[in-house]
């Protein structure tokens, strides 16, 4: 068990490695980038210029700049007799001194020594500072809206399982019945339809029009900074949850459907029918509790989609959450933090997709782990 | 060999008439279609779309006196079937009425039901042309190619696929059409080349294949003129799905207002703000998503009558 769990998270490894290349090329490549996005004054003495696009990076090659990303510089950039200069470096510059000490590419520059590196990177989950939120921290801004967007989140997930199993279920009971057709259409809607459309619709109807449910937001609450508990604001959660869930509702629905039919033509199904079992006790006790195995390895996929449903939903509904956060910041260019957001999501997706691996080893005995 | 039992394609139908009558798969699978009324009213639906926002938009233009872009600022939100004169005299009936610029709704619709199936389609071909070549060719070759695009694969599946999109669409330098066609079209490919690549691995274990290659065929040969049109059915049937997904993107791409931007109109920009719009014309939030949701639907069910269609093991 053990030896599979350590296999599963070797395995992804590459996989993150991919993903934080990939975010970088693009966010490094793309016009108006991070670095042109420093706003360097184009009035700096040469010299200071120079001194503080050193200390960003901006002009080492790609590949240390994503090292640097990465790993941080504090272990490229050492101040080891601790005066506040740098005075061992690895892969950059630190600037030279009159005693000697110290890396000397740059002699025009005039003495200058510079201090330490100070950046942890991101694998110490330093993600630097927000552009748009005047220099705040990208990790504090993002850990504010992960609340929001798991309450969110874990109640889409719910609301999708308790209506799309037992509708799976009964369509398997009843299959090529009415329930079992209409089912089937309604998944295929449920897929079809834009979900922010659907919001906005639901926002038009029991917002606007029959004023039954707020437009938008999480809490009545304007003034102050404490969310009050969730059950005083259940209201709020009722449109965006069920946005989000459509999805999950349509592919629960249907899968369990397909696993139910799977488990029926199995031999304990015909052992637990001629032992005299009550119809019922056969279907749910038997059956649908084997049927519903499979459905742990869409712990993965469901994380995917929620987060990037969860954009859109909490877009429309203004839910102050990740996913909005992830839409606002790219569209103000706000790097650093649309890079936290995506490796967070995709982190949270790899995660996702591990624990489904591991949860339906130990719920399925036919699985063995060597 | 396991691959025996898999082999037959064609079915013998005996008719009533006695006679035995050998039908290929495609052939059976038209025959079905026929039969299979939802999908043939959808594949009605999305032409009878397609040809309105293609070509009958002229004709439409025309008859009403209207246009996509005209600004008239004395007939915002105006309600259906309502009229108006123009500054050159002449009138025009606004069938779905205006928006709040008092550009015309139903000319705006269909305008951007040419940009919206164009960018579907055109993205889908794309993601199909990419996924297919690689499927194959992972398929058939396997070892470290397989291995990297499987890991390109694992990569871009577990970054959540809004996200991407987002990413890529702020990035690039410049928004128009081709850009959102060529973005869409470069990140969705992940789905079909799993599927092909399966496909294919089945497929290459063939006797015909086997021999195929007995006789010399080159790699190359085998893939694209004995593996491909064995991927018929699969490449039409994702095809069908995949312009449906597109849409679906593309128009919540234009929706947070990173796709097609105006004055350019895509259903999902006309959304845009919408919300504005309750209290003064829910016209304009109705139809517009309404032309996504019966377009992606119809192209879902064209898909899976497809499926049922092509299904090898079906009953007639």
């Amino acid at each position: 068990m053990i030896k599979y769990t350590l296999r599963r998270l070797i395995q992804a490894i590459p996989t993150l490695f991919g993903i934080t290349i990939f975010s970088y090329l693009l966010m490094a490549l793309s016009p108006g980038g991070p670095t042109a996005a420093l706003a360097i004054d184009p009035r700096l003495p040469p010299a200071v210029r120079e001194r503080t696009e050193r200390l960003a990076g901006v002009n080492e090659p790609i590949f240390v700049q994503y090292l640097i990303w990465l790993t941080g510089d504090d272990w490229m950039r050492v101040d080891t007799d601790g005066d506040g200069k740098a005075d061992r470096s690895f892969l950059i510059d630190i600037g030279y001194d009159a005693n000697g000490d110290g890396d000397y590419d740059d002699r025009e520059l005039g003495e200058e020594i510079y201090p330490p590196g100070d950046k942890q990177g991101i694998i110490r989950g330093d993600f630097g500072d927000s552009f748009a939120y005047a220099g705040r921290d990208v990790l504090q801004l993002v850990g504010e809206r992960i609340p929001a967007t798991l309450e969110l989140g874990i109640s889409a997930l719910i609301t999708g399982l308790v209506i799309g199993v037992p509708i799976g279920i009964y369509a398997a009971v009843k299959k090529g019945g009415w329930f079992d057709n209409s089912t089937r259409i309604l998944a295929v809607v449920f897929n079809a339809i834009p979900i922010f459309w659907l919001a906005l619709i639901l926002i038009l109807i029991f917002g606007a029009r029959l004023d039954l449910l707020p437009m938008a937001g999480r809490t009545p609450r304007t003034i102050g900074t404490g969310i009050p508990p969730i059950y005083e604001r259940i209201e709020y959660l009722i449109l965006p949850t069920f946005v989000l869930a459509t999805g999950a509702i349509a592919v629960y629905s249907r899968y369990m459907r397909a696993s139910m039919l799977d488990v029926i033509n199995q031999d304990y199904m015909r052992t637990a029918q001629s032992k005299g079992l009550s119809t019922r006790k056969v279907w749910f006790q038997h059956g649908a509790r084997n049927a519903l195995i499979p459905l742990a390895t869409f712990l993965g996929p469901a994380i995917t989609n929620l987060l990037s449903g969860a954009a859109i939903t909490e877009t429309v509904f203004a839910w102050p959450g990740l996913g909005r956060f992830g839409v606002t910041s790219v569209i103000g260019r706000d790097y650093p933090v649309v890079m936290a957001v995506v490796i967070i999501g995709a982190v949270a997706t790899l995660l996702g997709y591990i624990l489904s691996d591991i949860l339906y080893a130990l719920i399925d005995p036919r699985i063995r782990f060597d | 060999m396991a691959a025996q039992t898999q082999a037959p394609v064609a079915k013998i139908k005996t008719s009533n008439r006695g006679k035995a009558v050998g039908q290929s798969l495609t052939r059976m699978a038209l025959r079905r279609l026929r039969r299979d009324k939802l999908t043939l009213i959808a594949l009605l639906v999305v032409m009878l779309l397609a040809f309105t926002s293609y070509i009958g938009v002229i004709g439409i233009d025309r008859a009403f006196n209207v246009d996509p872009e005209t600004v008239h600022l004395d007939r915002t939100f105006a309600p259906l079937f309502s009229g108006g004169v123009n500054r050159d005299e002449s009138s025009s009936t606004h069938v779905l009425g205006t928006d709040d610029l008092g550009r015309d709704h139903l000319s705006r619709l269909l305008h951007a039901g040419r940009i919206s199936l164009s960018v579907g389609f055109a993205a889908a071909m794309i993601a199909l042309s990419i996924g297919v070549t690689l499927g194959i060719i992972t398929g058939y070759y396997g070892g470290i190619i397989d291995d990297v695009v499987n890991w390109v694969i694992a990569t871009l599946t577990s970054i959540p696929s809004l996200f991407l999109l987002l990413i890529i669409a702020a990035v690039m330098p410049s928004a128009g059409p081709a850009t959102l066609i060529i973005v869409l079209g470069l990140l969705g490919w992940t789905g079909t080349t799993r599927l092909v690549r399966g496909e294919t691995l089945s497929i290459r274990e063939r006797e015909y294949i086997i021999s195929a290659r007995a006789i010399g065929a080159s790699p190359l040969r085998i893939m694209f003129t004995h593996i491909l049109p064995n991927l018929f059915s699969l490449i039409i049937i994702t095809l069908a799905i995949d312009i449906g997904s597109l849409i679906l993107a593309e128009a919540a791409l234009s929706y947070l207002g990173l796709g097609i931007k105006p004055p350019d109109a895509s259903w999902g920009n006309m959304l845009d703000g919408s919300q504005e719009f309750f209290t003064r014309g829910i016209h304009l939030v109705i139809f517009p998503g309404l032309m996504i949701f019966i377009t992606v639907l119809c192209l879902y069910l064209i898909g899976d009558g497809l499926r049922d269609a092509f299904d090898p093991t079906a009953k007639d």
